[in-house]
């Protein structure tokens, strides 16, 4: 027998037991509560029901009424059951949103018209998750939207300038050489920063629409930490951070070498970004199974609330666009990591710093073989 | 507080010839800067909101652009906070922002422009020449 919790809405304890009783003959064990008046529902609404049945005209309250305030709590199943119900009044009701109505001489519709109703109800109620979550996708994308469209007007601004500056310095027929070689040099710098941004657009639109296909080859990642964290020098220099990097000894691995370029870069830049100008340190570890890189910053930190968040796609835990970038970076890093098998986590506190890790297994056909996912 | 005044802050046309550009961005500050200072302008830069309210005591420039979104200190506080210090009340404001749908917000901070990203170089010229030949 399957279980019903039925909240009845019912001035006639009579017509009650007849509809338990009808409920019961369909097969079900029924769980009943009777209200009859406003006070009654709502504090039986508190509790969870797979069915309300009302009746339609009482002495003390009516299923308009009742209707009206089990709407309030949310989509619950209705079903009206009445001897006096008029066919005008039964509209009504079905215009409200009751699911169905039943006249007490005709019980026997009861049991098929509170199953349907119930079935309806969970469509419903499907269908709100479904638009609510597209509503939520809308949301995030569009706000990516503006997000991204803010970073790549940034050096396209910077570009603009250059180019503009440029034509009027040849206007004027002054071409000192060195100060139009530098613009030039500027101007390149925008553009690859444009392409750059252009490229991780992509990155992340393809990563949204599929899975990650991943280019594996045999590379040294104490090499490559070295040979991102060189990319820094200046970025470091306009910070005031200091970068240790302890990464001397060789960890050889198989991995996707642009992507793992990305997951380094993207943490370093992180550091310099968050790290308030103070050190910054940077290691690569290895064993016979796994390889192990490690970023720690002494800046502003991460509150524990935001540390599972900030591997979510769109976001960060600094107030929005006050510091560049799309807000996808960690997202990706977690994708990356772990279509490689490996994770990435942080330890951080507010106030102290972050320090985030990344392990990936070798994936060497010598090691123990291909591990999945972290336990 | 009285900040220290730029060399020539005794001629008037000197001081009125100066120009603050705010931006966390050191390709637009610096190409900025460059380009200002080709055609004649004194320029301090900033790189958020709380280096320039010190920039702009230093300074006391003709006219300040302004850009929105930066780390620690927007945009949008450095301009009341500026409004609130009585001696920095005065100096124009430009918004110089790539951001989108912030008009409304822009439109409450009360300053004299609001040019969008990327910029019109010569629309740019145009109103910081205007600012910086007002009459005191």
């Amino acid at each position: 027998m399957k279980r019903l919790r039925v909240l009845m809405v019912e001035d006639s304890e009579d017509d009650a037991i007849l509809i338990d009783r009808e409920l019961r003959r369909g097969g079900y064990a029924t769980e009943c509560r009777r209200v009859e008046s406003a006070e009654g529902l709502r504090d039986a609404l508190s509790e969870p029901w797979d069915v309300v049945i009302s009746d339609y005209a009482m002495p003390r309250f009516s299923g308009t009424e009742a209707l009206r305030l089990v709407r309030e709590g949310g989509d619950l199943p209705f079903v009206l059951v009445s001897g006096t119900i008029g066919e005008e009044n039964a509209v009504e009701a079905l215009k409200n949103g009751a699911g169905d109505f039943v006249t007490k001489q005709n019980l026997s519709r009861l049991v098929p018209a509170v199953e349907r109703e119930i079935a309806d109800a969970q469509v419903r109620r499907e269908r709100r998750k479904t638009l609510e979550a597209l509503q939520l996708a809308v949301a995030a994308r569009d706000q990516f939207l503006s997000i991204a469209s803010h970073e790549l007007k940034t050096p396209l601004t910077s570009l603009q300038l250059q180019i503009q500056s440029l034509q009027r310095t040849l206007e004027t027929g002054l071409t000192e050489p060195d100060r139009i070689r530098q613009k030039v040099k500027r101007a390149a710098r925008s553009a690859e920063r444009l392409a750059e941004l252009v490229n991780r657009l992509l990155d992340v639109s393809r990563i949204t629409s599929g899975t990650i296909d991943l280019v594996r080859d045999e590379f040294d990642l104490s090499e490559l930490t070295r040979e991102v964290a060189g990319r820094f020098d200046e970025a470091l220099r306009e910070s005031g951070s200091r970068l240790d990097i302890f990464a001397a000894v060789p960890v050889r691995g198989r991995w996707d070498s642009m992507r793992i370029d990305t997951i380094i870069t993207n943490l370093v830049s992180n550091a310099v970004k968050y790290g308030e100008g103070k050190p910054i340190e940077v290691r690569v570890e290895g064993d016979r199974e796994r390889a192990r890189l490690e970023v720690k910053d002494r800046g502003i930190g991460i509150a524990s609330s935001d540390q599972v968040r900030i591997f979510e796609r769109f976001e960060r835990a600094v107030p929005e666009r006050h510091y560049g970038g799309f807000g996808v970076g960690l997202w990706i890093a977690r994708l990356v990591a772990e279509a490689h098998g490996g994770r990435i986590r942080v330890q951080s506190e507010k106030g102290v710093g972050s320090t985030f890790v990344l392990e990936l297994p070798l994936g060497l056909p010598a090691a123990a073989g291909e591990r999945g996912a972290w336990p | 507080m009285s900040g220290a005044l730029s060399p020539g802050a005794s001629d008037g046309g000197a001081l009125r010839r100066s120009v603050l550009v705010v931006d966390d961005d050191r390709d637009i500050r610096e190409t900025l800067q460059e380009l200002l200072e080709q055609e004649g302008y004194l320029v301090a830069t900033a790189k958020n909101g709380l280096d320039a309210l010190a920039r702009a005591r230093d300074e006391r420039p003709a006219v300040i652009l302004l850009d929105l979104f930066m780390p620690e200190m927007d945009g949008m506080e450095f301009r009341q906070r500026q409004l609130l210090d009585p001696e920095l009340a005065p100096i124009p404001v430009v918004v110089v922002s790539a951001a989108v749908g912030v008009e409304e917000r822009v439109a409450a901070l009360g300053i004299s422009a609001h040019l969008e990203k990327p910029l019109q170089l010569e629309r740019l010229l145009q109103i910081v020449a205007a600012h910086c030949t007002l009459p005191s």
